[in-house]
């Protein structure tokens, strides 16, 4: 059985993939450990990054917990800058997780994300932002399922 | 022979010699020594990607070089960053166009 901390990954991922995806599929990474491969003009990693619970909890009842789940955008250009190239990609990865803050009912609400960008050029222009979501949502108290 | 002649010649020689490509710049081939090692770029978990560079006679050097198109072996590029020395040679990282 999944933490929910693994569900909630699952269901960033599967709304980002639900048609029409927001890069195509395999460039949708789940906490991928290497560099993002070259060929790939856009890509999306998924991870889930902290669970913070509520302190105080009574035995037994249920917790409350604020999880960074983090998204990051790759874009790559040959004609304009990684700030330009990243951009459209931002927009659609926003907006599809904007559209349903609750993941289908799984959590209380995934919030708006914290953005963060850094930018690079070796052959190509390389565009990349972090969008840093912190999901509420609740346990019970002796399991780590939702 | 003054040094400045006796290093002319030497770069030639070694264009001669280890050239591997021919660059058209302004529509004129010169001879080139072109590299494009695998590099990451340090951008998150970081991207593949390869980083362009040729070594040429800083005569053939447009006084502005960045921004310059050229092309080697068909593929198009545009000078990224000279890299001028006092060899008498300049290497120029390249992007893609």
């Amino acid at each position: 059985m999944a933490t929910v901390f693994s569900v909630i990954t699952d269901a960033f991922e599967a709304a980002l993939l639900a048609a029409p995806a927001v890069v195509p599929a395999e460039a949708i990474f789940r906490a991928r450990e290497r560099a993002v491969p070259g060929a790939m003009n856009q890509a999306v990693n998924i991870q889930w990054a902290l669970g913070d619970p509520e302190p105080g909890a009574i035995h037994g009842a249920p917790v409350d917990w604020k999880t960074t789940v983090v998204v990051e955008c790759y874009a790559c250009s040959t004609n304009e800058s990684g700030e330009r190239a990243v951009d459209p990609l931002l927009e659609r990865v926003y907006e599809r997780l904007a559209a349903d803050t609750t993941l289908g009912g799984l959590v209380d609400d995934v919030g708006v994300p914290r953005l963060a960008a850094e930018f690079g050029a070796e052959g190509k222009k390389t565009g990349w932002v972090q969008m840093t979501y912190l999901v509420m949502h609740q346990t019970s108290n002796l399991k780590l399922s939702s | 022979m003054t040094f400045l002649n006796a290093q002319s010649r030497l770069n030639r020689s070694v264009l001669k010699h280890l050239s591997n490509a021919s660059v058209k710049i302004d529509g004129i081939d010169h001879l080139a020594i072109f590299k494009r090692p695998f590099q990451v770029i340090h951008v998150g978990l970081g991207v593949a990607d390869s980083r362009p560079s040729i070594t040429v006679d800083a005569s053939i050097v447009p006084n502005a070089p960045e921004g310059v198109p050229l092309s080697i072996d068909g593929v198009s590029y545009v000078v990224a960053e000279p890299q001028p020395g006092d060899t008498g040679m300049t290497v120029l990282f390249l992007e893609y166009a």
